[in-house]
């Protein structure tokens, strides 16, 4: 018997032509991030990777923190291969597991059995019976529910015999990488890295840029945006952080706009910017964190007159969110500590008390019109002298 | 790069680096162990009592090594409270001390002792008439700073120990001199204190070593527990480079402390001649009876925060007890400021390694700075 972790992938099973593709990127992305723990090969089953070791049992303690993470993976379970297809050996190998992993607890179960070998002599209910029997008179501490059980034990008939544990719940979504390149406008808020994580889970990779704006903004807010993004590095396998300086052009739109459009144009601005480094990046998207109505600039008054200003597609997958859901979500990303560091930008000094909250799509396009010539040379200068950090 | 947090933090001297590294390499026991390695290094902790001792005009038994003076500040406060419950619940400390007295006393404040939180003036300074008010029957302990460590005001220690004591003798007084040792004459038994708190690493020694004189006779509560070190009042090793370096440092300001004092001051006035040289900026505290090495200025329609930002980017460094937006908070509003005079301040923390070369630069970039930051005020 030998210790093998089961890998389930969603959605991607359902994929028609284009699955090989999808299961290519998600093995080489769990293998980007187990490969220097050792030797390690992946059997395809159906709508499942096995990992195994070539040198013997997987360690979980090690692997599963590995594996937990990537994205596209839906669940994993601790998995035991049984070399011999054989009844006999079956039954000890699984009193033997249940053993292992629930000690005296006390507990209910069940067995699930599937029998993809169709030559295997017992069919998957007589496999199911005869084990769970088996169990269930050896061990006094497990209780047969086959309605409600606390723990599920899957048996497997392939090509060889599996034996895992219940399935832990893992992040799902798609093979980070396999949806094209979006743009991640990252402030050092709540918002922007959950954004960041949920379309990276929808297997977009992401750049992400931060606009830096000493001495209006300190050297620590921007160690806090580069932590975050190194945060969203450990679902992504790596990622490219764009430190975009930006006090010029910040101080341009103050000497020529109203203040209560401040927002509004400079976030315009950043859009212009972006959409310039999506071109450079061949990037097909920008995401930001907007979630409708939460402050000022998103409501759907300020997004409609904000997003006219590129033509490349924007993405907000929290539009539609809660802040409490997004904090609750944050949290579980460990973005939440990071973006709760107190280091307050003085940019507000710019802002106005009572920013518009429906400013009219053409009036502020008329006064970006205006200012156009003079800020798209500071706008490349801006892009220009970029620091860009990878992690 | 030039350094004006030193209020903060400080460059460790090339003497006391020196006996760090001696004391570290080569004494290296644990002044505690019977061996004579053992012997040697309770040597060098015995020496560096002495010449603490001596400076600060204490006995070399009154006085216990620590961490840092925020484990002083604990250690007195709580020590005190637990040890003299019966006599009282009640001390008294002033809205302006640093959050390693005000916070232990918050939460003494949680734990059932009465705490009085005695007002200051525009001035950063406590009212004796209001002291005298708070005295009372159950008073234990009255816990007040010497020099303050945003504005330099300097507290009427000795006014207040006399108002004190001609209450009631019993009451102890304990001082946080975090900013005053090493930098102010000190003389523990003059100022007829019970208790005083100070760190190495405000003037030139490494961080992680301080002290704490309890007055002989005053019954102190320990904080830790485990081994018999030093008399029992305080557990664990001896940090013995860390002593013999803070001592190192404290002799070294005590040869030459009138040159440095003269030195500073001469900083001091090179940075005040912002007042001239620009409009609406104002004196923090006051200059009357304050610390040369401490400077806190308020520049009108200026953040102090974005002020220290431009300031950190030219590599010159200075400290804001205020982040750019907060409201309420930081220790300038126990002075009644308003809230603008506030966001507006930044602090200067001098040393004897400021120049008046240094201070020029400094109030050259502030002038340029504040020029450009006025132009972009909140509308």
């Amino acid at each position: 018997m030998k210790k093998v972790l089961v890998i389930k992938y969603g959605e991607i099973a359902l994929r028609g032509k284009n699955r090989g593709m999808f299961e290519n990127k998600l093995i080489l992305n769990i293998r980007k991030n187990v490969d220097n723990l050792g030797n390690f090969y992946i059997v395809r089953e159906q709508g499942r990777f096995i990992l195994e070791n070539t040198e013997g049992d997987i360690d979980f303690e090690e692997i599963i923190p590995r594996v937990e993470v990537v994205l596209g993976v839906i669940g994993i379970a601790k998995g035991y291969c049984v070399e011999e297809k054989n009844i006999d050996v079956i039954r000890e190998s699984a009193l033997e597991i249940m053993k292992i992993e629930h000690g005296d607890e006390k507990k209910t179960f069940k067995v699930v059995t599937k029998r993809a070998d169709k030559q295997f002599h017992l069919k998957s209910n007589e496999i199911s019976m005869d084990v769970g029997g088996y169990i269930f008179e050896n061990m006094e501490n497990m209780d047969v529910d086959v309605k409600n059980p606390k723990t599920i034990l899957n048996i497997e008939i392939r090509t060889k015999v599996y034996i895992s544990t219940d399935v832990i719940k893992t992040l799902g979504g798609l093979p980070y990488g396999s949806a094209g390149k979006g743009i991640l406008l990252l402030s050092g808020g709540i918002d922007s890295p959950v954004a960041g994580f949920l379309m990276a889970r929808r297997g977009v990779e992401i750049i992400c840029v931060y606009f830096h704006s000493p001495p209006y903004t300190s050297e620590r807010a921007k160690q806090k945006v580069k932590d975050l993004a190194k945060r969203l590095s450990h679902f992504t396998g790596g990622i490219k952080l764009y430190v975009v300086p930006f006090t010029e052009t910040q101080l341009y739109l103050y000497e020529n706009v109203p203040p209560e459009k401040m927002t509004i144009l400079l976030k315009r601005a950043m859009l212009r910017i972006s959409e310039k480094i999506a071109e450079k990046e061949k990037a097909l998207g920008l995401v930001v964190g907007d979630s409708v109505g939460q402050v000022a600039s998103q409501t759907l008054q300020s997004i409609h007159a904000i997003s006219s200003v590129v033509d490349i597609p924007i993405y907000r997958p929290l539009a539609s969110y809660d802040k409490q859901d997004i904090i609750n979500l944050a949290i579980k990303l460990k973005t939440y500590e990071i973006s709760n560091r107190p280091y307050e930008d003085c940019c507000t000094i710019f802002l106005a008390d009572h920013p518009e909250t429906k400013p009219k799509k053409s009036i502020i396009e008329s006064i970006d019109r205006n200012l156009n010539v003079g800020i798209d040379e500071l706008e490349n200068k801006a892009i220009k002298n970029s620091e860009i950090v990878k992690y | 790069m030039i350094y004006f947090d030193n209020a903060a933090s400080s460059k460790i001297c090339d003497e006391a680096m020196e006996e760090f590294q001696r004391v570290g390499q080569v004494v290296y026991g644990n002044p505690h162990a019977k061996s004579k390695m053992g012997m040697m290094a309770e040597e060098e902790v015995k020496r560096s009592i002495e010449i603490l001792a001596r400076g600060l005009k204490c006995n070399e038994d009154e006085l216990v090594i620590t961490s840092c003076a925020t484990e002083s500040n604990n250690m007195f406060l709580r020590g005190v409270v637990k040890r003299y419950k019966r006599k009282g619940n009640h001390i008294i400390t002033q809205k302006s001390e640093h959050s390693a007295v005000k916070s232990v006393a918050k939460q003494l404040e949680n734990e059932g002792v009465e705490v009085t939180y005695l007002d200051v003036d525009e001035k950063g300074v406590i009212s004796i008439q209001q002291l005298k008010e708070s005295l009372k029957e159950n008073t234990i302990l009255v816990s007040i700073m010497h020099v303050n460590n945003e504005t330099g005001a300097i507290m009427p220690i000795e006014e207040i120990v006399s108002e004190v004591k001609k209450y009631n003798k019993e009451i102890l007084v304990h001082v946080d001199g975090v900013q005053s040792f090493g930098k102010l004459d000190v003389n523990f038994r003059k100022l007829n204190i019970d208790g005083y708190s100070f760190t190495g690493h405000k003037i030139h020694a490494p961080k992680g070593v301080g002290g704490l004189i309890i007055k002989d006779g005053v019954k102190v509560e320990s904080l830790i527990y485990g081994g018999n070190h030093q008399n029992g009042r305080r557990a664990g090793t001896v940090n013995v480079s860390g002593v013999a370096s803070l001592a190192k440092a404290f002799e070294t300001w005590e040869k030459n402390k009138d040159e440095y004092t003269v030195k500073v001051g001469e900083v001091k006035k090179e940075l005040l001649k912002l007042l001239d040289e620009l409009d609406g900026v104002v004196v923090n505290g006051n200059l009357e009876n304050s610390s040369n090495y401490l400077l806190n200025l308020s520049f009108e329609h200026i953040r102090g925060e974005v002020l220290l930002h431009g300031l950190s980017e030219l590599e010159i460094y200075v400290s804001t007890g205020t982040s750019c937006n907060s409201t309420g908070t930081g220790m300038l509003t126990t002075y009644g400021y308003s809230k603008e005079r506030i966001l507006g301040s930044v602090r200067f923390g001098l040393s004897r390694y400021n120049t008046v070369e240094e201070a020029r630069e400094t109030v050259e970039e502030i002038k340029k700075l504040v020029g450009t930051l006025r132009k972009f005020k909140k509308r």
